[in-house]
């Protein structure tokens, strides 16, 4: 099976998350209205960027989390009102199921699949 | 598969099958609630409507009803805001860091672990909201674009710092406990009869179908959250302590407070899991599955985590007395010797003195103990937030504005509510839900049940020694149509011989 490449999606949407949260503190705190809260630097980002810090973490995991939770759903086909189901029952009981495609020789895997000591 | 030792305790007992494991998680759902959970039940209803009560009270009449006063301007709401933000962190710290360093034994405990952890950050985000005065404009801490010209929040802000923390440590939390609910969803959902049932966790679990591909994607989407789910649960707890540690205040202005606030969040943490799990084993019959030797590993977690908090304390009283900075020292004299003694040292005998019991094996596998020790370090952990919010502020540096505080009926109220809150989800959450992750679960009975550790250390090796090579192959095919249980040989020769036709 190929390895999924979720986590690289997850990265991006942090890296979005980040920058975001860059952009939304300067133009809030820097660029549209500067306040001056306790002799703070208040007119550069980089000056001002330790007080920055939690919050750009917080948006950096809130997007990464997210919309990598949201990517899966959406590969998967999860949604609520989805109406894939178990090809059996048994699969989220204690069997385990592969589904094999045939063309004309149903026959033939039939045999192959009985000679061994699982159920068919 | 995983090597692992036989010596290491079973972590499911009593020979369970992967259909067992199916038909005792999805009993309690299936099934009639007893009478035990009923009476829980109504009981943490009761004390719900009561803090209800009291909440609409507050909001209606204002945040007068409370006790505070000029000087002690927080008390009670954020003594129990940082309690509950506390205890969520064992959910996380189960779920994620556990995780990540593969322990097998959060399996059993990690899906009720993290639901705790959802349900106690709901009680915690209350308190902040209450305390505006007007709950119906909380949406003010958010940056949005306002009609008095955009006027901002402030980012500088500690306060602000901890909204973010807050909600993206409650969503999160969400959205993974719920990723691991559906395949478990799905399982209650191909076994349901009823047409209602069926339909109720058919959307629950938005269409779950288990092909190899799902599961592969959701084993990485596991793994990434949970190295996401780590530094967020330690940053929320360290952004907490900051609200303290960024003020000028003497007995909160110090840095030993981010790692001190997060070993005491995870000692508190686990104390809570280990109060609902040792009541929910029983209830719910999950004996077999949450087992003493998790209780144990649970409760050296207490007592490392406890130990550290003690560490923390005394290292706070050297640098008191160390800085020279006379308010330092009074701060933590008057902790000790002041009107709020008490408190002070209830809080060093619940949390610093009593986890050192469990040094004995003997204590802490004991039930009846753990218990006990799991509320005693319940109290001594509000108990350390009461002192370092209200003996900090009640004597200030003005001693003509000294004060004591004392709680009323509200104040009280709304803390049993929330109390009451939490258990009402909590035992909705155990008769709804499968309260073990069981498709997670069934991974470890080849390698960590009781049977799986009987068929390791019953092994035993037979020598067969032939003097001709076509009668050793032939005692080998015989052995092979036999099929015999865990059958694996290894052959030696003294010469080469094809026996590729074998395989």
């Amino acid at each position: 099976m190929k390895p999924t490449r979720l986590a690289i999606t997850s990265f991006i949407y942090g890296c979005i998350g980040l920058s975001l949260a860059l952009l939304m503190m300067w133009y809030m705190m820097i660029e549209d209205w500067p306040m001056i809260i306790g002799g703070k630097p208040n007119f550069s980002l980089l000056q001002n960027l330790p007080a920055f810090i939690p919050v750009t973490f917080e948006m950096t995991v809130f997007f990464a989390a997210h919309l990598m939770v949201l990517t899966y759903l959406i590969r998967c086909k999860l949604y609520p009102g989805s109406n894939q189901k178990s090809p059996d029952p048994r699969t989220t009981d204690d069997m385990f199921l592969m589904e094999i495609e045939s063309h004309g020789n149903d026959k033939e895997i039939v045999d192959l699949l009985k000679n061994r000591s699982g159920r068919s | 598969m995983h090597y692992e030792s036989p010596i290491r305790e079973p972590l499911i007992l009593e020979d369970k099958t992967l259909h067992d494991i199916t038909e005792d998680i999805a009993r309690p759902v299936e099934g009639k609630a007893n009478k035990w959970w009923w009476a829980l039940f109504l009981f943490s209803l009761v004390a719900f409507a009561w803090g209800a009560g009291c909440l609409a009270y507050t909001a209606g009449t204002g945040v007068g009803v409370w006790g505070l006063n000029k000087t002690v301007g927080w008390a009670w709401d954020i003594t129990n805001f940082v309690w509950w933000v506390g205890i969520g962190h064992a959910g996380t710290l189960i779920s994620a860091v556990l995780l990540l360093f593969r322990q097998k034994w959060r399996l059993s405990i990690n899906r009720s672990a993290e639901a705790m952890t959802i349900f106690a950050v709901v009680q915690a985000g209350l308190f902040p909201i209450f305390h505006m005065g007007r709950p119906w404009l909380a949406y003010w801490v958010l940056p949005l674009p306002n009609t008095y010209g955009s006027l901002w929040v402030n980012f500088n802000s500690p306060l602000l710092w901890d909204v973010f923390a807050i909600s993206t440590y409650l969503t999160v939390s969400l959205v993974f406990w719920y990723m691991g609910l559906i395949p478990d969803f799905a399982m209650i959902r191909d076994r349901a009869v009823k047409p209602l049932t069926k339909k109720i966790y058919s959307i629950l679990s938005f269409g779950w179908s288990g092909r190899a591909k799902h599961w592969q994607r959701f084993e990485e989407l596991s793994l990434v959250l949970a190295g996401l789910a780590t530094p967020l649960v330690l940053s929320v707890h360290t952004i907490v302590s900051m609200d303290f540690a960024t003020s000028v205040i003497p007995g909160w202005h110090t840095t030993i407070f981010p790692p001190y606030f997060v070993a005491g969040a995870i000692f508190s943490g686990f104390a809570m899991v280990q109060t609902l799990l040792l009541v929910m084993r029983k209830v719910v019959y999950m004996e077999a599955y949450i087992t003493i030797k998790h209780i144990e590993y649970m409760n050296i977690v207490i007592m490392v985590t406890g130990s550290i908090v003690g560490v923390a304390y005394i290292t706070e009283l050297f640098i008191a007395w160390y800085s020279g900075v006379e308010f330092e020292q009074y701060a933590f004299l008057n902790r000790a010797t002041g009107p709020y003694w008490w408190a002070y040292w209830a809080m060093m005998t619940c949390n610093v003195f009593s986890p050192q019991f469990m040094w004995s094996k003997r204590l802490r596998t004991s039930i009846a103990f753990t218990f006990f020790i799991s509320i005693v370090v319940n109290i001594g952990m509000w108990f350390e937030r009461f002192v370092i919010i209200v003996t900090s502020l009640h004597r200030d540096y003005l001693p003509s504005s000294w004060t004591m505080f004392s709680p009323t009926f509200v104040d009280i109220g709304i803390f049993i509510g929330t109390i009451g809150f939490f258990f009402v989800l909590f035992l909705l959450y155990a008769r709804t839900f499968p309260v073990i992750a069981q498709a997670e679960l069934k991974t470890i009975v080849k390698s960590s049940s009781t049977q799986s550790k009987k068929l390791v250390m019953s092994k035993k090796i037979i020598y067969g020694i032939y003097d001709d090579d076509d009668v050793i192959l032939q005692a080998v095919k015989d052995i092979r149509e036999k099929e015999f249980i865990s059958m694996k040989y290894i052959l030696h020769f003294q010469f080469m011989v094809l026996i590729m036709h074998w395989a």
